[in-house]
């Protein structure tokens, strides 16, 4: 196994002797190449390491408030008006984003913000009744500005409005690159989940709406061509950075690391399932998300369980004016509903559903999938304050959501073929935010996730006389024949269960001419799996690749396996100072992420500090230079954590005779067990620059960043070499209508070459590009802006280790052959620029807002890089299962001549697609009674795609549909009548 | 359904509604009807460029007395250009509805969907923008169900284009179709600029059908134009250009059943292609029309007028396989279309007149992949006439429309392959009334309108044709040779909830069927076809 390099040793050093702690390893927070995995255990330093990160958080947080609300800066004011009539608003709450700053609106309608950071920010403007207004500013170093704002009841209706993601626009909390969209974009986008609200994201291709497949998402990444044809499986790129892409639902992260639904990698049977890759987007329904900030940079350390990036979103909770919405194409409907009230007391009530149809294939197959979600949101306030104000809030989330998706037997079109994935979730989230004047806060955060998935899926396999066996231990047995045609069924019944948990204290001051926003936790994760697993009729088993040697698998209980527990302590600083006119922020963090053995409590397997710094320069406040660099870490899932065994079936006898009585198998099941001790994290190094210029108004905005994420240490399969033996008996045939007899001892034995496919840290994903956005002003005459995104993005995947190709099959059937080549891995390699053109047309007098989106792919390649002449073994693999290199000077030797074989398997030559492009468009328009119609039209000139010499792109085609969302304000009430 | 029961029908349902028919092949290009008149479709960017479509006989266009606004005439309203959007739509008027048809019957051409039942939504109006601009916008979605869809595997099989992909199935079809267009324009000091785009989908798929049938189109149109206010006799000169695109996708997949399809390309008779699991069926056509024209309107002796001309230039292009310069037929075509208006008014502006008169004339020829030279050639040209006289008593209580329509239309084809051709001049009279009372905030009107059908035809002996002909080309030519009656009637009640919003609720029906003997026609449908709209909405001012 490869070693890799300690991150920050000397932190972890330091650490230890500070804690004094001479008897414990100190490999614990930092361990050495050789000792890091599987260690011994490390409960009693990690409790006190905790213990005393937690002791300094709550001093921290207890400590007297000496950071003021006098904070230097800008005064920004403004006055608050309606955007119709005008008049003034009062009771508007303006507030700068991220930064604690806000105000209430006067009777006038007019508001003022002291100690604005200079810089872009960001003002959010609500008041019940209006849609929430977010303003882009560009706030001078000193001085006073003054901003102007409308608020209208639907968005269509306001002077600006932003459809795509914020030009220049942070994560709440972050310094790193981000895409942030709002509740305006989201709404303007051709989306039935939070997949399709990604498109925004630089570099993302458009889909289609629709609940058809799974839908995954992965930051800066390329799919590139999988492994099949070339092993025995494995993930892809996509499963990788997909995997490694964090997705946070309302302040608490999603898992899929105990998602165990898949048939392994023998399996011929299809199923519809996530498991090995990221989150299936399909649960999460755009309609009721608030806000999306996708997080591509270098996160806070507050982040962990990734290598890719954050996708955080929030979804629609407190006092929201109630809205029912309904979308219709010709694939799908989609429904939903969101109402949220305010009680007495300081209580608010939200609820939102929604229910959506697709019809996957309409039609040519009955093939659909259903989703329900809903969410009850509940937040209360102790006493009149708010959190930043002193007071105590408790927000709570009861979510729950079913994905059904059938693919029932069409008996006219393939008799038998049937699957279905159902997969239903309930999440429980409880947040206590208690807050001190000054701007402290104590987080403790909580959540149960529950997932039950059932899949299901059966067709008829054709074999030729084959011989089986059911056994379930060691030991050799009289088997039995499967001959022709049988329906085979399996079935994955799996209770994902994560349970996650957080206390994090934050405490703002200023020190040495800096406003520090210190933060600091804990956070403890629990993932494990129950169920009945997966099942099936022995007799009638569901794999195809059984040669004699490699076994079939057997059924499966998930509740036996032990679950994936983590731990992870964080401090993070985001800190900024103005000199002058030029101002600087900075932001530090160092995460500890410890993969436990069993429990909290339990040694530690795999522990790693990822520090992380982002940094910014602005020469002028309309200039930001950007950097940042960090290391992050991702836990491996529970499947490849705990594999399931490997069964290889050892055929002894296999006289298959044309009376059935005379037939008699006899076969030797030996059992391997692939779990890796050593597992442990998959490593996300990250780093990008850039720059960002932003115009006075804030509505105009360029920005650049290179990048580069290297993720090492993925999990994938490593093929492990060794050996079965294979008892071959003499039979006596003489006596007709009985099967022969077995004459002991075996008149021979030889030895089966075996692969053992062993999750283990030796994949490597790297990624790297440019991304850019561009807002242009709007060009006032004509109403239009010009928005354009972009990113250009090389993927190289590969994995350490041999690749035995497909001739090992006969390999190891062939007992005359006396050994077998190996090669290097395939590089797979991907290359991506897009360019995204979004013109928009907006016209508040008529409520109308009209985009054109094209997406411009300026180049897409695809490589597979493989050495495969006759002289690119590496060396050779023995029937007992040794690999012996030979060096490349000798693999012409004539004692060599066997092993200079072409190279077998599927590799993709160079492909390029000819640049091609493709147009979407929406309209959206008020309607009486403050509704809103919007028509879409994903790919609306049906363009097929460029064909290419060795390529040939096909664009998703032709949807189009309308979307109807009708406010009923009038009808129920919201419960609040504003400051 | 029997001709006695269809006119029975539409005499108890009274009033000159537009044809649905006449409409489904006219301005909403094969997707819904319209409760637009046909002048306020005008300055679509969607209304066909070089195709003149076959459609059934038609009885005249309808006043729409509770619905539209009175006839307008001018650049935008007549000649359709954007041009004078600013000068033209700068009052405020919209509509909102939804709506539901049916249609069926017997008499309808071998490519008509046997049945055929329809839902949609649709909204449309026009407003002023500024001091100086305005802006127009439809929008229709809904889908269609066509039991018993026809042999035709594309949305519009009876354009002008002899390539029409066919196969030997009628499955029913669910036919989701949007069409969505809208237009600004401003006048700046003499000047008028404006531009109109839109865009027409629709996506078919068949249901439970043992040969499955998947198709989507998108049409997509755009029109600009420039005018200029001349100092002589409220003159004004406007130029404009348009573009119509089009692409058209069918898949087959051949499975679970197999199939057999024929393109026709004309009355040769087409070679079987045997669509299977394995040999799926792939079609694409990708169609283009431009137009150019010059447009001048003025005022005369109180009266207003309109002319117009326009060339028209059409190129699409047809493939059955999906590879690197695959073989691609064509079918060009260009003409010209010359068209006017007048109105004027009397008795204080009581009574309306309004004429409209439109001439389009199209040549095209048809060339093949694997042949030399055209296969088809086709002549055609079409005659619009019409008049709407109206009359308002003079406490508006009372409105009375009468309309007149004349159609002249003369199709000539020649087919290289099967060297034989045919010639149809065919001529539709028809006229209308629509009486209209005010009974306080409600209003109520009625109206009916009938047509004659009947053509001189040359057309090909069918006892020498081929099977596919008979089957399904024959018994349109045969259709077209008879005499036949349309008839339209219409209900409508306006209620007036405010001073500038009106609830509507309109009924209209179509019926048409032959007449007279079909003396030598073996082939020519019987029995007669009844369609039925209902409309409910909201028109706001």
């Amino acid at each position: 196994m490869p070693t890799r390099a300690i991150p920050f040793a000397f932190l972890a050093r330091d650490v230890q002797n500070c804690l004094s702690m001479p008897n414990r390893p100190c490999s614990a927070i930092c361990p050495s190449p050789a000792r890091r995995r599987g260690g011994g255990t490390y409960t009693a330093g990690l409790l006190a390491i905790w213990c005393a990160v937690l002791t300094g958080a709550a001093l921290l947080f207890a400590s007297s408030g000496a950071y003021a609300q006098q904070r230097p800066g800008t005064a920004v004011t403004g006055r608050v008006h309606d955007a119709v009539s005008g008049a003034p608003i009062r009771g508007a709450e303006v507030a700068v984003e991220g930064r604690g700053i806000r105000a209430v609106s006067d009777t006038a309608g007019r508001y003022r913000l002291a100690g604005v950071p200079a810089g872009t920010q960001i003002l959010v403007i609500r008041r019940i009744g209006y849609t929430l207004v977010r303003v882009s500013v560009l706030v001078p170093a000193q001085g006073t500005m003054t901003r102007d704002v409308a608020l209208a009841v639907t968005a269509l209706d306001l002077p600006e409005i932003t459809v795509t993601a914020e030009p220049a626009a942070r994560a709440r909390g972050e310094l790193g690159t981000a895409s942030v969209i709002d509740q305006d974009a989201i709404a303007n986008q051709t989306a039935s989940s939070l997949l399709g609200v990604l498109e925004l994201v630089p570099g993302i291709p458009l889909q289609p709406p629709g609940l058809g497949t799974p839908q995954q998402f992965a930051i800066r990444t390329v799919p590139t061509t999988t492994s099949i044809g070339l092993t025995t499986g494995g993930p892809s790129a996509a499963d990788i950075a997909s995997f490694g892409t964090a997705i946070v639902l309302d302040g608490v992260p999603l898992s899929n690391n105990a998602n165990l639904q898949t048939l392994g990698p023998r399996g011929e049977l299809a199923l519809s399932s996530t498991a090995g890759g990221g989150i299936d987007l399909r649960q999460i329904p755009a309609a009721t998300i608030q806000r999306v900030e996708v997080i591509r940079g270098v996160p806070s350390a507050r982040y962990g369980d990734l290598t890719q990036g954050v996708v955080v979103v929030e979804t629609r909770a407190g006092v929201v004016p109630p809205v029912l919405r309904g979308s219709f194409d010709a694939n799908t409907l989609e429904g939903s509903f969101v109402w949220g009230r305010a009680f007495g007391n300081g209580h608010a009530v939200t609820l939102d559903a929604d229910l959506a149809h697709t019809q996957i294939q309409p039609g040519i197959l009955n093939d659909d999938a259903w989703r329900f979600t809903g969410q009850l949101a509940h937040h209360t306030r102790f006493g009149r304050r708010a959190p930043d104000d002193g007071g105590l809030a408790l927000d709570t989330r009861v979510r729950f959501f079913q994905v059904l998706q059938d693919n029932p037997e069409q008996p006219e079109v393939e008799p038998g073929r049937a699957s279905s994935n159902h997969d239903y979730g309930l999440r429980v989230a409880e947040r206590a935010v208690v807050g001190r004047e000054g701007g402290s806060r104590l987080t403790v955060t909580a959540a149960l996730d529950a997932v039950r998935r059932e899949s299901a899926s059966q067709q008829y396999l054709v074999r030729g006389a084959t011989p089986i066996t059911d056994r379930l231990t060691e030991g050799r047995q009289e088997g039995r024949y499967v001959v022709g045609s049988y329906l085979a069924s399996a079935r994955l019944d799996g209770e994902e269960w994560n349970l996650f948990s957080r206390i994090e204290g934050e405490h703002p001051f200023a020190w040495l001419g800096f406003e520090h926003r210190p933060v600091a936790g804990l956070e403890l994760r629990r993932d494990w799996n129950t169920g009945a697993g997966y099942q099936f009729d022995i007799e009638f088993p569901p794999q195809v690749t059984f040669n004699g040697v490699q076994g079939f698998d057997r059924p499966r209980r998930f509740d036996s396996l032990p679950p994936l527990v983590t731990s992870a302590l964080y401090l993070d600083d985001h800190f900024h100072r103005q000199f002058g006119s030029v101002g600087l922020a900075l932001q530090l963090g160092l995460r500890l992420d410890v993969l436990h053995e069993e429990g909290w409590f339990s040694g530690a397997r795999d522990a790693l500090l990822e520090p992380r710094v982002n940094a910014e320069l602005a020469p002028w406040p309309w200039f930001r230079l950007r950097a940042g660099w960090g290391r992050t870490a991702k836990a491996p899932g529970l499947a490849q954590l705990y594999p399931e065994p490997q069964y290889f079936d050892v055929v002894n006898v296999n006289y298959f005779a044309n009376d059935p009585a005379e037939r008699l198998a006899i076969l030797t099941t030996f059992v391997r067990d692939p779990t890796n001790g050593a597992l442990g994290f998959s490593t996300g190094e990250k780093a990008e620059a850039g720059f960002e210029i932003a115009n006075a108004r804030g509505d105009a905005a360029f920005g650049l960043v290179a990048f580069r994420d290297r993720t090492t240490d993925g999990v994938g399969y490593r093929s492990e070499p060794t050996f079965v033996p294979r008892d071959r008996f003499t039979l006596d045939t003489t006596v007709a209508g009985q099967p022969p007899v077995v004459i002991e001892p075996p008149a021979a034995t030889d030895t089966m070459p075996i692969l053992i496919d062993r999750p283990d840290n030796v994949v490597t994903l790297e990624n790297e590009g440019i991304e850019g956005t561009l807002v242009l002003p709007e060009i006032r005459p004509l109403r239009l802006t010009l928005a354009v995104q972009g990113a250009w993005i090389s993927t190289r995947f590969f994995q350490d280790g041999p690749d035995f190709g497909r001739s090992f099959s006969d390999f190891q059937l062939d007992p005359t052959i006396p050994r077998a080549p190996y090669w290097d891995g395939v590089e797979r390699t991907g290359t991506r620029a897009l360019l995204t053109y979004r013109l928009i047309y907006h016209q508040p007098r008529l409520g109308l807002v009209v985009s054109g989106v094209v997406e411009h792919r300026v180049k897409e390649t695809l490589e597979d890089i493989a050495a495969t002449d006759t002289l690119a073994f590496n060396g050779y693999v023995t029937r007992t299962g040794q690999l012996v290199p030979v060096p490349p000077e000798e693999r012409g030797d004539p004692q060599y001549a066997d092993l200079r074989v072409p190279r077998s398997g599927a590799f993709l030559l160079p492909t390029e697609t000819p640049p091609d492009w493709m147009l979407s468009v929406q309209v959206s328009k008020t309607l009486p009674l403050d509704g809103v119609l919007r028509f879409s039209a994903f790919n609306v000139l049906d363009r097929l795609g460029r064909l290419g010499e060795r390529s040939q792109r096909t664009f998703p085609r032709l949807r189009f549909g309308i979307e109807v969302s009708m406010p009923l304000a009038g009808i129920l009430p919201v419960g609040y009548r504003g400051p | 359904m029997r001709p006695a029961r269809a006119v029975v029908l539409a005499l108890w349902l009274g009033v000159g509604a537009p044809s649905l028919a006449a409409q489904a092949g006219g301005g909403s290009m094969g997707t819904f009807p319209s409760l637009d008149p046909a002048w306020a479709r005008a300055w679509s960017p969607l209304a066909p460029l070089a195709d003149l479509s076959r459609t059934l006989p038609q009885p005249p266009i309808a006043p729409a007395l509770l619905i539209a606004p009175a006839p307008r005439v001018g650049l935008l309203w007549t000649a359709g250009t954007p041009a004078a959007l600013g000068a033209e739509a700068s009052d405020t008027r919209a509509r909102l509805g939804l709506a539901g048809s049916g249609e069926g019957g017997d008499y309808r051409r071998p490519l008509d969907p046997d049945d055929v039942r329809s839902v949609r939504f649709e909204g449309a109006g026009w407003g002023g923008l500024g001091t100086n601009g305005a802006v127009v916008g439809r929008v229709l979605v809904g889908q269609i169900t066509m039991d018993s869809a026809s042999s035709s595997n594309i949305a519009a099989p009876y354009v002008t284009s002899p390539f029409v992909p066919t196969d030997t199935t009628s499955p029913t079809l669910r036919r989701v179709a949007a069409q969505l267009e809208g237009g600004i324009g401003g006048q700046f000091g003499g000047w008028g600029a404006g531009l109109t785009l839109g865009v027409l989908v629709n996506d078919d798929h068949s249901r439970e059908a043992s040969f499955p049938r998947i198709g989507r189109r998108s049409v997509p149109g755009v029109a600009a134009g420039l005018s200029r206010t001349l100092p002589v006799a409220d003159l004004r000169l406007a130029a404009y250009g348009r573009w119509l695109g089009g692409a058209e996708t069918l898949v087959l997949p051949g499975e679970p059943q197999p199939g057999i399809v024929h393109m026709l390309d004309g009355y040769s008779e087409p070679d079987p292609r045997a669509v299977t699991r394995t040999t799926p069926f792939f079609y694409r056509t990708d169609r283009s029309a431009w137009a150019g024209g010059l447009a001048v309107d003025g005022r005369l002796a109180g009266a207003v007028w309109t002319l117009y001309g326009e060339r028209t230039r059409r190129k699409d292009a047809q493939v059955t396989d999906r590879q690197l310069d695959a073989p691609t037929d064509y079918w060009e075509g260009s003409g010209w279309t010359w068209g006017g208006a007048l109105q004027g008014s009397a008795f204080g502006n009581r009574v309306l007149a309004t004429v409209w008169g439109r001439y389009a004339t199209l040549s095209g020829n048809a060339t093949r992949a694997d042949l030399t030279g055209d296969i088809v050639r086709a002549n055609e040209n079409v005659l619009d006439l019409a008049a709407d006289i109206r009359y308002t008593t003079p406490d508006s209580s009372w409105q009375i429309a009468t309309v007149g329509s004349l159609r002249r239309e003369q199709r000539v084809r020649q087919d290289f392959i099967a060297s034989i051709g045919s010639d149809v001049l065919a001529l539709t009279p028809a006229v209308g009334v629509e009486i209209a009372h005010g009974f306080g905030s409600t209003a109520v009107s009625l109206g009916y309108g009938i047509g004659g059908y009947s053509a001189a035809s040359t057309l090909p002996d069918p006892a020498a044709m081929g099977d596919v002909y008979r089957r399904l080309i024959g018994p349109e030519q045969e259709l077209y040779a008879r005499r036949a009656l349309p008839m339209t009637a219409s209900l409508t009640v306006r209620q007036h909830t405010s001073a500038r919003t009106g609830l509507f609720l309109a009924t209209r029906a179509y019926a048409v069927s032959p007449m007279g003997e079909a003396a030598g026609l073996t082939l020519a449908p019987t029995g007669s076809r009844l369609a039925l709209d209902i409309s409910l909405g909201v028109v706001l001012r």
